[in-house]
């Protein structure tokens, strides 16, 4: 128990470091803001009940908002992106996955498309609430409907990337 | 009653959803609507420390950029001296034309802890706060151009709204032309650009003419370098210029600020007290 709460604590601490020391830094464009630090909400595990999921998801949202002066933006597009981790998760056959030692959602369990449909889906919500808030304007639909979708790939690649370095073995 | 109770333990988990939504849009809003942050005081000094160390390490490798920015900010004052001026023309505007005048603005320098320029709304994180006498609303200025105003003051940081914010306003004059109207914003796209809104299509303005603060502003000093007239278009029916203004600070390499102290911003604001609303 203590050593998964020391693991998980590490790899949120590693998640907020690549996102706010490289990702928040980088200038690529107005339309390309990947914002890879999500990756924390996609390897939390299935045994996680979805209040907990829900709460870890606001807290992570609250430390990124706090230390990088958006007042609320990240911890609400995180919290959708909990609220859509638990309709999913409520899908998916999670306890004969975790009886065959699949503690979360991977490729081993859904496919490796079937894995990038379910983080570009809940990316691409995440990323949709964010820059609706940050722009706050109906009438910036459009634009923030395209940085949305360039910056969820950018994410995705970033993601998955992440994934190969810290988890090779055990997901992908 | 029990169907309200049973309502709430089916639908506990999008409730608390709900709610936790609302506390972060009550947030966004309240931005929105131009009030304080809501976390800044608490969280700015645990984060503040964090960002100052980050911060120190990353100076380094900008040494050179900022001993560049220093020379130009040197060069442009030595220039302002009274004693390279033949005559002081006062029908037009010269910085610094009067020197006999007592002076109106103090400055006080601070450090840059932080300064984004990758959102829609950017701020910049400075080192002084409201033990060194800072308030929200004061101008802050970079070695060679406007950075933002003050949003928002803790004891030892301040949050400052940077030129680079969708929010952000400020009055600009030609003086070449003698225009002083309309309003530079940004469009949220380019952190090398700004917008300079409002020039009428008759007036005959050039490529690389300076723009600077206009003394319409409520914040900042006159004749602050805003940036250089960039490129200028006229949209089709519009009876307005399109102008980019390449700024003159460059905001994802700023390390320096000035906070800008107005002797006469209390008579200032008493006398828009005392408004009378119709």
């Amino acid at each position: 128990m203590i050593r998964d709460i020391l693991r998980y604590t590490l790899l949120l601490t590693l998640a907020l470091l690549i996102q706010l020391l490289v990702f928040s830094r980088l200038n690529l464009g107005f339309m390309f803001k990947p914002q890879p630090y999500i990756w924390f909400l996609f390897i939390l595990p299935f045994s996680l009940n979805r209040y907990a999921l829900l709460f870890a998801a606001f807290g992570t949202g609250l430390i990124v908002d706090a230390l990088s002066n958006t007042y609320g933006l990240h911890a609400a597009s995180c919290t959708l992106l909990a609220l859509g981790r638990s309709f999913t998760d409520a899908r998916l056959n999670t306890e004969t996955a975790q009886r065959e030692g699949i503690l979360r959602p991977g490729s081993r369990m859904l496919g490796f498309s079937g894995y990038f449909l379910y983080i570009s889906g809940l990316s691409f919500a995440h990323h949709f609430l964010y820059f609706f808030y940050e722009a706050f304007r109906f009438s910036m639909l459009p634009q923030v409907f395209t940085t949305a979708l360039f910056s969820t790939l950018g994410t995705i690649a970033s993601i998955i990337l992440m994934e190969f370095t810290f988890f090779r073995r055990e997901a992908l | 009653m029990n169907v309200i109770l049973r309502f709430i333990r089916v639908n506990a988990f999008y409730i608390v959803f709900g709610l936790l939504q609302l506390l972060c849009l009550f947030q966004v809003a309240r931005f929105n609507s131009y009030q304080q942050t809501f976390y800044f005081n608490t969280s700015r000094s645990v984060t503040g420390h964090f960002l100052s160390t980050r911060q120190s390490i990353v100076d380094y490798f900008y040494l050179r950029d900022y001993n560049e920015q220093l020379t130009a900010e040197n060069l442009a004052l030595r220039q302002q001296l009274a004693g390279n001026r033949f005559s002081q023309d006062t029908t037009r505007y010269q910085a610094g034309a009067d020197s006999t005048a007592p002076f109106r603005y103090r400055y006080l320098k601070a450090r840059v802890v932080q300064s984004s320029t990758n959102k829609l709304n950017n701020f910049i994180t400075i080192d002084k706060g409201s033990k060194a006498g800072v308030k929200a609303g004061m101008a802050v200025l970079s070695p060679t151009g406007i950075a933002g105003i003050v949003h928002d003051v803790s004891e030892d940081f301040s949050l400052v709204l940077s030129a680079l914010n969708t929010k952000f306003r400020v009055s600009p004059m030609i003086p070449e032309i003698g225009f002083r109207e309309g309003f530079v914003s940004w469009d949220g796209k380019d952190e090398h650009f700004v917008q300079l809104n409002g020039i009428n299509k008759f007036e005959k303005i050039k490529k690389g003419a300076k723009v600077l603060t206009s003394s319409y502003s409520p914040h900042f000093p006159e004749g602050i370098s805003i940036g250089e007239i960039e490129s200028f278009t006229v949209p089709g029916n519009s009876s307005f210029y399109d102008v980019q203004v390449r700024l003159s600070t460059p905001f994802n390499k700023m390390h320096t600020a000035y906070v800008v102290f107005d002797v006469y911003r209390p008579q200032i604001d008493s006398l828009n007290q005392a408004i009378i609303q119709p």
